[in-house]
Protein backbone atom coordinates (compact mmCIF):
# COMPACT_ATOMS: atom_id res chain seq x y z
CA UNK A 1 0.00 0.00 0.00
CA UNK A 2 1.39 3.38 -1.01
CA UNK A 3 2.21 5.83 1.69
CA UNK A 4 -0.51 8.40 1.67
CA UNK A 5 1.20 11.24 3.45
CA UNK A 6 0.76 14.64 1.96
CA UNK A 7 4.18 16.09 1.30
CA UNK A 8 7.36 14.18 2.15
CA UNK A 9 5.40 11.73 4.25
CA UNK A 10 6.13 12.04 7.93
CA UNK A 11 4.21 9.50 9.95
CA UNK A 12 3.39 9.54 13.63
CA UNK A 13 2.17 6.16 14.79
CA UNK A 14 0.62 5.50 18.20
CA UNK A 15 -1.98 3.55 20.14
CA UNK A 16 -4.99 5.27 21.64
CA UNK A 17 -8.49 4.31 22.81
CA UNK A 18 -7.56 0.68 22.31
CA UNK A 19 -6.57 0.82 18.68
CA UNK A 20 -3.87 1.91 16.24
CA UNK A 21 -3.51 5.40 14.84
CA UNK A 22 -1.35 7.11 12.25
CA UNK A 23 -1.03 10.78 11.48
CA UNK A 24 0.73 11.70 8.26
CA UNK A 25 1.87 15.29 7.95
CA UNK A 26 3.60 17.41 5.34
CA UNK A 27 5.86 19.04 7.88
CA UNK A 28 7.42 17.33 10.88
CA UNK A 29 5.29 17.32 13.98
CA UNK A 30 7.05 18.92 16.95
CA UNK A 31 7.41 16.70 19.99
CA UNK A 32 5.17 19.07 21.97
CA UNK A 33 2.35 18.52 19.49
CA UNK A 34 2.78 14.75 19.68
CA UNK A 35 2.59 14.95 23.46
CA UNK A 36 -0.47 17.14 23.31
CA UNK A 37 -2.20 14.59 21.07
CA UNK A 38 -1.30 11.65 23.31
CA UNK A 39 -2.56 13.48 26.40
CA UNK A 40 -5.76 14.44 24.62
CA UNK A 41 -6.39 10.81 23.68
CA UNK A 42 -5.76 9.62 27.23
CA UNK A 43 -8.04 12.27 28.69
CA UNK A 44 -10.74 11.43 26.18
CA UNK A 45 -10.44 7.73 26.89
CA UNK A 46 -10.76 8.46 30.58
CA UNK A 47 -14.12 10.07 29.94
CA UNK A 48 -15.70 7.77 27.36
CA UNK A 49 -14.22 4.28 27.58
CA UNK A 50 -16.49 1.49 28.71
CA UNK A 51 -13.44 -0.66 29.20
CA UNK A 52 -11.60 1.03 32.03
CA UNK A 53 -12.61 1.10 35.66
CA UNK A 54 -11.59 4.74 36.17
CA UNK A 55 -13.66 6.29 33.37
CA UNK A 56 -16.62 8.61 33.75
CA UNK A 57 -18.74 6.21 31.72
CA UNK A 58 -17.91 3.35 34.11
CA UNK A 59 -18.65 5.58 37.07
CA UNK A 60 -22.10 6.35 35.63
CA UNK A 61 -22.66 2.67 34.83
CA UNK A 62 -21.64 1.27 38.21
CA UNK A 63 -23.20 3.84 40.49
CA UNK A 64 -25.79 2.51 42.90
CA UNK A 65 -28.25 5.20 41.93
CA UNK A 66 -28.66 8.22 39.64
CA UNK A 67 -26.54 11.32 40.05
CA UNK A 68 -25.35 14.52 38.42
CA UNK A 69 -22.14 14.21 36.42
CA UNK A 70 -20.01 16.72 34.57
CA UNK A 71 -18.64 15.92 31.15
CA UNK A 72 -15.71 17.86 29.65
CA UNK A 73 -16.87 21.08 27.94
CA UNK A 74 -14.77 19.93 25.04
CA UNK A 75 -17.19 17.01 24.49
CA UNK A 76 -20.58 18.73 24.70
CA UNK A 77 -20.80 18.75 20.91
CA UNK A 78 -20.41 14.95 20.88
CA UNK A 79 -23.57 14.56 22.94
CA UNK A 80 -25.32 17.19 20.82
CA UNK A 81 -24.50 15.03 17.82
CA UNK A 82 -25.97 11.99 19.55
CA UNK A 83 -29.15 13.92 20.22
CA UNK A 84 -29.39 14.70 16.52
CA UNK A 85 -28.66 11.13 15.45
CA UNK A 86 -31.14 9.73 17.96
CA UNK A 87 -33.87 11.97 16.59
CA UNK A 88 -33.08 11.29 12.95
CA UNK A 89 -33.08 7.51 13.46
CA UNK A 90 -36.18 7.58 15.70
CA UNK A 91 -34.20 6.16 18.58
CA UNK A 92 -32.49 3.35 16.66
CA UNK A 93 -29.11 5.00 17.27
CA UNK A 94 -28.93 5.29 21.02
CA UNK A 95 -25.78 5.64 23.17
CA UNK A 96 -27.52 3.73 25.94
CA UNK A 97 -27.12 0.43 24.08
CA UNK A 98 -24.02 0.04 26.26
CA UNK A 99 -25.93 -2.19 28.67
CA UNK A 100 -27.29 -4.30 25.83
CA UNK A 101 -23.77 -4.68 24.45
CA UNK A 102 -22.61 -5.83 27.86
CA UNK A 103 -25.40 -8.38 28.14
CA UNK A 104 -24.63 -9.69 24.68
CA UNK A 105 -21.06 -10.24 25.82
CA UNK A 106 -19.24 -7.12 24.64
CA UNK A 107 -18.54 -6.03 28.19
CA UNK A 108 -15.54 -4.46 29.92
CA UNK A 109 -14.02 -7.89 30.48
CA UNK A 110 -14.67 -8.95 26.86
CA UNK A 111 -16.41 -12.04 28.15
CA UNK A 112 -18.03 -12.35 24.71
CA UNK A 113 -20.70 -14.59 26.18
CA UNK A 114 -24.35 -13.53 26.07
CA UNK A 115 -26.18 -13.50 29.38
CA UNK A 116 -29.44 -14.95 28.08
CA UNK A 117 -31.25 -14.82 31.41
CA UNK A 118 -30.57 -11.13 31.86
CA UNK A 119 -31.35 -10.45 28.21
CA UNK A 120 -34.77 -12.02 28.63
CA UNK A 121 -35.54 -9.55 31.41
CA UNK A 122 -33.94 -6.55 29.71
CA UNK A 123 -35.99 -3.41 29.10
CA UNK A 124 -34.21 -0.94 26.83
CA UNK A 125 -32.97 2.37 28.16
CA UNK A 126 -33.68 5.46 26.12
CA UNK A 127 -31.27 8.34 25.59
CA UNK A 128 -33.97 10.99 25.65
CA UNK A 129 -35.82 9.56 28.60
CA UNK A 130 -33.11 8.19 30.87
CA UNK A 131 -30.40 10.82 30.54
CA UNK A 132 -31.07 14.50 31.08
CA UNK A 133 -28.52 16.98 29.83
CA UNK A 134 -27.91 20.63 30.52
CA UNK A 135 -24.71 21.75 28.79
CA UNK A 136 -21.95 19.78 30.44
CA UNK A 137 -24.18 18.44 33.22
CA UNK A 138 -25.49 14.95 32.73
CA UNK A 139 -28.20 13.75 35.08
CA UNK A 140 -29.26 10.16 35.53
CA UNK A 141 -31.87 8.55 37.74
CA UNK A 142 -30.25 5.14 37.84
CA UNK A 143 -27.14 3.47 36.43
CA UNK A 144 -26.96 3.54 32.63
CA UNK A 145 -24.16 2.44 30.29
CA UNK A 146 -23.15 4.97 27.67
CA UNK A 147 -21.51 3.46 24.62
CA UNK A 148 -19.77 6.14 22.58
CA UNK A 149 -18.89 3.74 19.78
CA UNK A 150 -21.16 5.27 17.16
CA UNK A 151 -19.38 8.62 16.87
CA UNK A 152 -16.80 8.69 19.65
CA UNK A 153 -13.71 7.81 17.64
CA UNK A 154 -14.64 10.23 14.87
CA UNK A 155 -15.06 12.98 17.43
CA UNK A 156 -11.57 12.33 18.74
CA UNK A 157 -10.22 12.49 15.19
CA UNK A 158 -11.73 15.96 14.87
CA UNK A 159 -10.19 17.03 18.18
CA UNK A 160 -6.80 15.86 16.93
CA UNK A 161 -7.36 17.83 13.73
CA UNK A 162 -7.95 20.93 15.83
CA UNK A 163 -4.67 20.38 17.71
CA UNK A 164 -2.81 20.09 14.41
CA UNK A 165 -4.34 23.24 12.97
CA UNK A 166 -3.63 25.18 16.16
CA UNK A 167 -0.01 24.14 15.70
CA UNK A 168 -0.12 25.54 12.15
CA UNK A 169 -0.01 22.05 10.61
CA UNK A 170 -2.48 22.28 7.75
CA UNK A 171 -1.55 19.33 5.60
CA UNK A 172 -2.35 16.05 7.32
CA UNK A 173 -4.13 12.73 7.15
CA UNK A 174 -5.35 11.45 10.51
CA UNK A 175 -6.19 7.75 10.42
CA UNK A 176 -7.90 6.35 13.51
CA UNK A 177 -7.95 2.74 12.28
CA UNK A 178 -10.18 3.48 9.35
CA UNK A 179 -11.70 6.82 10.39
CA UNK A 180 -9.96 9.38 8.22
CA UNK A 181 -9.60 13.14 8.27
CA UNK A 182 -7.79 14.82 5.40
CA UNK A 183 -6.50 18.36 5.14
CA UNK A 184 -4.20 19.80 2.52
CA UNK A 185 -3.74 20.82 -1.09
CA UNK A 186 -3.71 17.33 -2.61
CA UNK A 187 -6.68 14.98 -2.19
CA UNK A 188 -6.00 11.39 -1.26
CA UNK A 189 -7.57 8.40 -2.99
CA UNK A 190 -9.24 6.08 -0.51
CA UNK A 191 -9.98 2.46 -1.28
CA UNK A 192 -13.21 1.11 0.19
CA UNK A 193 -12.19 -2.21 1.64
CA UNK A 194 -14.42 -5.13 0.75
CA UNK A 195 -15.85 -6.33 4.06
CA UNK A 196 -15.56 -10.03 3.29
CA UNK A 197 -12.99 -10.38 0.52
CA UNK A 198 -9.48 -9.79 1.74
CA UNK A 199 -7.25 -7.60 -0.37
CA UNK A 200 -10.06 -6.17 -2.43
CA UNK A 201 -11.85 -2.84 -2.63
CA UNK A 202 -15.38 -2.21 -3.82
CA UNK A 203 -14.54 1.27 -5.01
CA UNK A 204 -12.39 4.34 -4.54
CA UNK A 205 -13.25 7.86 -3.48
CA UNK A 206 -11.37 11.12 -3.51
CA UNK A 207 -10.99 12.51 -0.02
CA UNK A 208 -10.39 16.24 -0.27
CA UNK A 209 -10.36 18.19 2.98
CA UNK A 210 -13.06 16.03 4.42
CA UNK A 211 -13.59 13.01 6.65
CA UNK A 212 -14.38 9.42 5.73
CA UNK A 213 -15.55 6.71 8.10
CA UNK A 214 -16.23 3.07 7.40
CA UNK A 215 -18.15 0.53 9.41
CA UNK A 216 -18.81 -3.18 8.94
CA UNK A 217 -20.47 -5.67 11.21
CA UNK A 218 -18.52 -8.72 10.17
CA UNK A 219 -15.29 -7.46 11.70
CA UNK A 220 -16.37 -7.26 15.30
CA UNK A 221 -18.47 -10.35 15.69
CA UNK A 222 -18.19 -12.86 18.48
CA UNK A 223 -20.92 -15.33 17.80
CA UNK A 224 -23.76 -16.21 15.49
CA UNK A 225 -25.39 -12.91 14.62
CA UNK A 226 -23.60 -11.15 17.48
CA UNK A 227 -21.95 -7.89 16.55
CA UNK A 228 -21.62 -4.41 17.90
CA UNK A 229 -24.22 -2.43 15.95
CA UNK A 230 -27.41 -2.55 17.98
CA UNK A 231 -30.81 -1.05 17.38
CA UNK A 232 -31.48 1.03 20.47
CA UNK A 233 -35.19 0.26 20.38
CA UNK A 234 -34.72 -3.50 20.61
CA UNK A 235 -31.19 -3.94 21.90
CA UNK A 236 -30.60 -6.40 19.05
CA UNK A 237 -27.84 -6.51 16.44
CA UNK A 238 -29.11 -5.45 13.05
CA UNK A 239 -28.82 -7.66 10.00
CA UNK A 240 -30.01 -5.86 6.90
CA UNK A 241 -26.89 -3.73 6.34
CA UNK A 242 -23.38 -5.19 6.52
CA UNK A 243 -21.04 -2.32 5.62
CA UNK A 244 -21.18 1.45 5.29
CA UNK A 245 -18.91 4.31 4.24
CA UNK A 246 -19.63 7.98 4.79
CA UNK A 247 -17.89 11.17 3.67
CA UNK A 248 -18.72 14.37 5.53
CA UNK A 249 -17.03 17.62 6.50
CA UNK A 250 -16.33 16.41 10.05
CA UNK A 251 -15.24 13.00 11.29
CA UNK A 252 -17.69 12.87 14.18
CA UNK A 253 -20.55 13.32 11.73
CA UNK A 254 -19.09 10.81 9.27
CA UNK A 255 -18.59 8.29 12.07
CA UNK A 256 -22.08 8.75 13.50
CA UNK A 257 -23.66 8.49 10.08
CA UNK A 258 -21.66 5.39 9.19
CA UNK A 259 -23.43 3.78 12.14
CA UNK A 260 -26.77 5.44 11.43
CA UNK A 261 -26.87 3.90 7.95
CA UNK A 262 -27.17 0.48 9.60
CA UNK A 263 -30.15 1.69 11.58
CA UNK A 264 -32.06 4.00 9.28
CA UNK A 265 -32.57 4.72 5.62
CA UNK A 266 -30.63 7.54 4.00
CA UNK A 267 -33.84 9.48 3.51
CA UNK A 268 -34.14 9.84 7.28
CA UNK A 269 -30.73 11.50 7.50
CA UNK A 270 -31.42 14.53 5.36
CA UNK A 271 -30.55 16.91 8.20
CA UNK A 272 -26.90 16.03 7.50
CA UNK A 273 -24.65 16.85 4.54
CA UNK A 274 -22.83 13.73 3.40
CA UNK A 275 -22.20 11.21 0.68
CA UNK A 276 -22.28 7.49 1.31
CA UNK A 277 -22.11 3.89 0.22
CA UNK A 278 -23.67 0.92 1.91
CA UNK A 279 -23.70 -2.77 1.31
CA UNK A 280 -26.71 -4.85 2.27
CA UNK A 281 -26.75 -8.45 3.44
CA UNK A 282 -28.59 -9.50 0.29
CA UNK A 283 -25.72 -8.32 -1.87
CA UNK A 284 -27.18 -5.01 -3.00
CA UNK A 285 -24.95 -1.96 -2.93
CA UNK A 286 -26.47 1.50 -2.59
CA UNK A 287 -24.75 4.84 -2.91
CA UNK A 288 -25.57 8.52 -2.97
CA UNK A 289 -25.65 10.40 -6.26
CA UNK A 290 -23.05 12.82 -4.97
CA UNK A 291 -20.39 10.21 -4.21
CA UNK A 292 -16.99 11.60 -5.27
CA UNK A 293 -15.65 8.34 -6.56
CA UNK A 294 -16.34 5.17 -8.45
CA UNK A 295 -17.55 1.76 -7.44
CA UNK A 296 -16.43 -1.51 -8.98
CA UNK A 297 -19.69 -3.40 -9.08
CA UNK B 1 -38.14 7.29 -12.95
CA UNK B 2 -40.12 5.84 -15.79
CA UNK B 3 -43.02 7.85 -17.14
CA UNK B 4 -45.83 6.41 -19.13
CA UNK B 5 -47.57 8.11 -22.02
CA UNK B 6 -51.10 9.35 -21.72
CA UNK B 7 -53.66 6.63 -21.50
CA UNK B 8 -57.42 6.83 -21.23
CA UNK B 9 -57.42 5.48 -17.69
CA UNK B 10 -54.82 7.98 -16.64
CA UNK B 11 -56.80 10.83 -18.16
CA UNK B 12 -59.89 9.69 -16.32
CA UNK B 13 -58.13 9.34 -13.04
CA UNK B 14 -56.45 12.70 -13.44
CA UNK B 15 -59.79 14.37 -14.04
CA UNK B 16 -61.24 12.82 -10.93
CA UNK B 17 -58.53 14.05 -8.61
CA UNK B 18 -60.07 16.47 -6.19
CA UNK B 19 -57.16 18.83 -5.77
CA UNK B 20 -54.55 20.03 -8.18
CA UNK B 21 -51.66 22.07 -6.89
CA UNK B 22 -49.35 24.27 -8.95
CA UNK B 23 -45.96 22.79 -9.63
CA UNK B 24 -43.22 25.13 -8.51
CA UNK B 25 -40.07 23.30 -9.65
CA UNK B 26 -40.19 20.53 -12.18
CA UNK B 27 -39.28 17.67 -9.87
CA UNK B 28 -42.29 15.47 -9.27
CA UNK B 29 -40.56 13.57 -6.54
CA UNK B 30 -40.19 16.71 -4.49
CA UNK B 31 -43.78 17.71 -4.89
CA UNK B 32 -45.90 17.41 -1.86
CA UNK B 33 -49.14 17.97 -3.67
CA UNK B 34 -52.00 16.28 -1.96
CA UNK B 35 -54.66 14.35 -3.70
CA UNK B 36 -57.70 12.50 -2.60
CA UNK B 37 -56.50 9.24 -1.11
CA UNK B 38 -57.82 5.86 -2.15
CA UNK B 39 -58.89 6.95 -5.56
CA UNK B 40 -59.22 4.00 -7.82
CA UNK B 41 -57.59 4.36 -11.16
CA UNK B 42 -60.75 4.08 -13.20
CA UNK B 43 -62.50 6.55 -15.39
CA UNK B 44 -64.86 8.78 -13.52
CA UNK B 45 -68.44 9.02 -14.80
CA UNK B 46 -67.94 12.54 -16.04
CA UNK B 47 -64.92 11.75 -18.17
CA UNK B 48 -65.51 10.71 -21.70
CA UNK B 49 -64.61 7.11 -22.36
CA UNK B 50 -63.87 7.73 -25.97
CA UNK B 51 -60.45 8.97 -26.84
CA UNK B 52 -60.21 12.69 -26.68
CA UNK B 53 -57.42 15.14 -26.80
CA UNK B 54 -58.59 17.20 -23.88
CA UNK B 55 -60.79 16.74 -20.86
CA UNK B 56 -62.76 19.39 -19.11
CA UNK B 57 -61.50 20.10 -15.65
CA UNK B 58 -64.16 19.66 -13.00
CA UNK B 59 -63.10 22.37 -10.63
CA UNK B 60 -63.32 25.83 -12.10
CA UNK B 61 -60.84 28.65 -11.82
CA UNK B 62 -57.48 27.01 -12.47
CA UNK B 63 -54.99 29.21 -14.17
CA UNK B 64 -53.14 27.73 -17.08
CA UNK B 65 -49.99 25.92 -16.24
CA UNK B 66 -48.54 22.59 -15.31
CA UNK B 67 -49.81 20.85 -12.22
CA UNK B 68 -48.89 17.71 -10.44
CA UNK B 69 -50.75 15.60 -7.99
CA UNK B 70 -50.63 12.15 -6.50
CA UNK B 71 -53.38 9.64 -6.63
CA UNK B 72 -53.20 6.90 -4.06
CA UNK B 73 -54.83 3.62 -4.72
CA UNK B 74 -54.78 0.02 -3.86
CA UNK B 75 -52.24 -1.17 -1.32
CA UNK B 76 -50.51 1.31 0.95
CA UNK B 77 -47.20 2.13 -0.70
CA UNK B 78 -48.41 2.47 -4.26
CA UNK B 79 -49.36 5.70 -5.83
CA UNK B 80 -49.43 7.27 -9.21
CA UNK B 81 -48.17 10.72 -9.87
CA UNK B 82 -49.89 12.83 -12.49
CA UNK B 83 -48.56 15.93 -14.13
CA UNK B 84 -51.26 17.74 -16.05
CA UNK B 85 -51.03 20.77 -18.25
CA UNK B 86 -53.97 23.12 -18.25
CA UNK B 87 -54.68 25.42 -21.09
CA UNK B 88 -57.74 27.57 -21.01
CA UNK B 89 -59.39 25.35 -18.44
CA UNK B 90 -58.73 22.17 -20.36
CA UNK B 91 -56.22 19.45 -19.66
CA UNK B 92 -54.08 19.39 -22.73
CA UNK B 93 -51.48 16.96 -21.54
CA UNK B 94 -51.15 14.35 -18.85
CA UNK B 95 -48.08 12.50 -17.86
CA UNK B 96 -48.31 9.77 -15.32
CA UNK B 97 -45.59 8.01 -13.47
CA UNK B 98 -45.77 4.88 -11.42
CA UNK B 99 -43.62 5.45 -8.36
CA UNK B 100 -41.56 2.62 -6.98
CA UNK B 101 -42.25 1.59 -3.42
CA UNK B 102 -39.01 2.88 -1.99
CA UNK B 103 -38.74 6.25 -3.58
CA UNK B 104 -35.74 7.76 -1.88
CA UNK B 105 -34.97 10.20 -4.64
CA UNK B 106 -35.15 13.23 -2.40
CA UNK B 107 -31.79 12.09 -1.01
CA UNK B 108 -30.89 10.71 -4.37
CA UNK B 109 -29.41 7.29 -4.40
CA UNK B 110 -28.67 4.58 -6.80
CA UNK B 111 -28.76 0.92 -6.24
CA UNK B 112 -27.12 -2.04 -7.73
CA UNK B 113 -28.93 -5.28 -7.41
CA UNK B 114 -27.35 -8.59 -6.78
CA UNK B 115 -29.06 -11.73 -5.74
CA UNK B 116 -26.70 -12.96 -3.13
CA UNK B 117 -24.33 -12.25 -0.30
CA UNK B 118 -21.82 -9.39 -0.35
CA UNK B 119 -19.26 -11.94 -1.51
CA UNK B 120 -20.85 -11.58 -4.90
CA UNK B 121 -19.61 -8.03 -5.09
CA UNK B 122 -16.18 -8.77 -6.47
CA UNK B 123 -14.60 -5.34 -6.44
CA UNK B 124 -10.97 -4.98 -7.47
CA UNK B 125 -7.73 -6.11 -5.98
CA UNK B 126 -5.86 -3.41 -4.09
CA UNK B 127 -2.93 -4.19 -6.34
CA UNK B 128 -4.92 -3.07 -9.35
CA UNK B 129 -5.96 0.32 -8.02
CA UNK B 130 -3.99 3.38 -7.01
CA UNK B 131 -5.04 4.13 -3.49
CA UNK B 132 -3.32 6.13 -0.83
CA UNK B 133 -5.15 4.59 2.08
CA UNK B 134 -7.78 1.95 2.79
CA UNK B 135 -11.01 2.44 4.65
CA UNK B 136 -12.63 -0.61 6.12
CA UNK B 137 -14.34 -0.92 9.42
CA UNK B 138 -12.14 -0.17 12.38
CA UNK B 139 -9.76 -2.88 13.27
CA UNK B 140 -10.90 -4.23 16.59
CA UNK B 141 -9.20 -3.08 19.72
CA UNK B 142 -6.49 -5.29 21.12
CA UNK B 143 -8.64 -6.32 24.05
CA UNK B 144 -11.32 -7.61 21.78
CA UNK B 145 -8.92 -9.47 19.53
CA UNK B 146 -7.25 -11.15 22.49
CA UNK B 147 -10.56 -12.21 23.94
CA UNK B 148 -11.74 -13.54 20.63
CA UNK B 149 -8.56 -15.53 20.22
CA UNK B 150 -9.00 -17.04 23.70
CA UNK B 151 -12.56 -18.03 22.98
CA UNK B 152 -11.61 -19.67 19.74
CA UNK B 153 -8.89 -21.62 21.50
CA UNK B 154 -11.33 -22.73 24.14
CA UNK B 155 -13.86 -23.76 21.57
CA UNK B 156 -11.23 -25.75 19.75
CA UNK B 157 -10.12 -27.63 22.86
CA UNK B 158 -13.68 -28.20 24.08
CA UNK B 159 -14.94 -29.66 20.86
Amino acid sequence: MEDSAPGPGIRFQFTAIGTNWTIDTGTPMPETVRQEILELCEDYDKAWSRFRADSLVTQIARSSRGAIYTIPNRDIALLDLYDKLFTATHGALDPLVGRDLELLGYDAEYSLKPDYEALALRVQDSWVRDVHREGSRLITERPVVIDAGAAGKGYLVDLIGQVLRSAAIDAFLVNGSGDLLHSGPEPVTVGLEHPTREGRVIGTVALDNAALCASATNRRTWGQGLHHVLDGRTGQPVHKVVATWVIAAGTATADGLSTALFLADPGQLEAFEFSWVRMLADGRVQWSNNLPGELFL
Amino acid sequence: MKTHPLTRAAAGAAASLAVLVPLAGCSTEDSRATAAPSQQSTSSPSASTSASESTEVQAAGYTDGTYTARGYYGGAPSYMSFTVTLDDGRITDVESGLMPDNNETSRGYQERFAAALPDEVIGKSVDDVEVGVLAGSSSCGDGFNDALAKIRDQAATNS
